[in-house]
């Protein structure tokens, strides 16, 4: 029951992983249109298109974290229901890889969010030529500051099933 | 018991953590994006002499912005028709009645302009010109007078004659002629054995006097 518990818990972390680095954590309006997520970005700054190789980076070291996560969170959920003591280790320890998962999605969303606010937002210019005026730029927040929420609490459930299991089986090994 | 626990446990952990801490050192870009907001500057505003025509131009010196249009073009809050719109210059024919008056009482010209721009921006501005035409001349040549105003400038004159036969009253007649853009012969509207002009004009805020014999 534990273990598919556990199986549960962490394919919900999965999706949350995914949702995290799918849903736009920055969208603008106006002078400067587009969104950012971590997974791609689209914007454009008075009609033109912004590159950036620092948010290049936020979005594939993002989508590498996540596949590799992915990856070992499907070992974990594969060996967890293994009897071995050996498999329920490797699969504590595949969990585990949450952790440093989302310290790295929390790092690169940090990094792209000093990326981002380089973009100026000023719509009025003063200069000798006189005033000059652009559209005004809205800044909205995006989903993915309550998905940042949702993931680490899918990973303390997780890790807590987890981490039951295996004191389940060490107890048992004892006696 | 506990450390032959977690051993297998930190080798996913270990791999994980090694293969995106080498990605992430390995792949970090040295340099971000550098995004600048399109600035327009006044680069001058002058007046173009074009003999008869007096064309004021405005230039700029832009930054990732361009004129496009011009929505509102005032001088004197006058509006005036633009001649000619550039991505980075306005120029305009200067009406007479304007540049008339700004050279009688030595005005700046105060031209304002409101124009759209590229990327979505608006632009407001207020210049002013100073205006430096050369001084008019009046000479009597040949029973005639010569006003030389060669400058787009128009300048009105006020000439009057007095005129007179030998051992008769002076008479008077006055004229009113406006000149730019070269001379201008003003023969004495009556025949006469003497002929003085007395020329008044206005130049650059102040009253000008001049007498002259013409015959």
């Amino acid at each position: 029951m534990l273990r598919i518990a556990f199986s549960v818990v962490t394919a919900i972390e999965i999706s949350t992983a995914f949702l995290y680095i799918f849903s736009p954590l920055i969208v603008f309006r106006g002078g400067v249109e587009g969104f950012y997520s971590l997974y791609t970005y689209n914007i454009v700054f008075l009609g033109e298109a912004v590159r950036s190789d620092v948010l290049n980076y936020t979005n594939s070291m993002a989508l590498l974290a996540t596949l590799i996560y992915t990856s070992l969170q499907m070992l974990a959920i594969a060996t967890a229901f293994s009897r071995r003591l050996e498999y329920t280790e490797l699969s504590f320890g595949a969990a585990l890889a949450s952790i440093p998962c989302y310290g790295i999605l929390s790092g690169l969303t940090t990094v792209a969010l000093r990326e981002l606010s380089r973009i100026p937002t000023t719509s009025r210019v003063v200069t000798l030529a006189g005033t000059i005026v652009f559209p005004e730029t809205q800044v909205f927040k995006g989903p993915t500051q309550t998905l940042a929420t949702a993931f680490p609490i899918a990973s303390a459930v997780k890790l807590t099933l987890i981490a039951t299991v295996l004191y389940m089986q060490l107890k048992a090994l004892r006696t | 018991m506990f450390a032959s626990v977690l051993t297998p446990a930190l080798v996913p952990l270990a791999m994980y953590i090694a293969v995106m801490g080498a990605a992430i050192v390995l792949v970090a870009p040295q340099t971000g994006f550098s995004l600048e907001v399109p600035e327009l500057y006044l680069s001058r505003a002058y007046v173009e002499d074009r003999g008869y025509t007096c064309i004021a131009v405005v230039e700029y010196l832009a930054r990732g912005v361009e004129l496009t249009g011009v929505t509102s073009l005032k001088v004197f809050n006058r509006s005036v028709v633009p001649l000619h719109v550039s991505g980075t210059s306005i120029a305009f024919a200067l009406p007479e009645d304007v540049a008339l008056l700004a050279v009688a009482k030595g005005l700046k010209l105060n031209i304002s302009v409101e124009a759209m721009l590229t990327r979505g921006g608006l632009l407001k501005g207020l210049y002013q010109v100073v205006l430096a035409p050369p001084k008019p001349v009046v000479k009597a040549v040949n029973s005639s007078l010569i006003v030389e105003n060669p400058s787009c400038y128009p300048v009105a004159f006020n000439v009057t004659w007095m005129y007179a036969e030998a051992g008769e009253p002076w008479r008077y007649v006055s004229t009113y002629t406006v000149v730019k853009g070269g001379g201008a012969l003003l023969k004495p509207p009556v025949n006469a054995s003497y002929i003085y002009a007395d020329v008044r004009y206005v130049w650059m805020g102040g009253e000008f006097f001049e007498r002259l014999r013409v015959r």
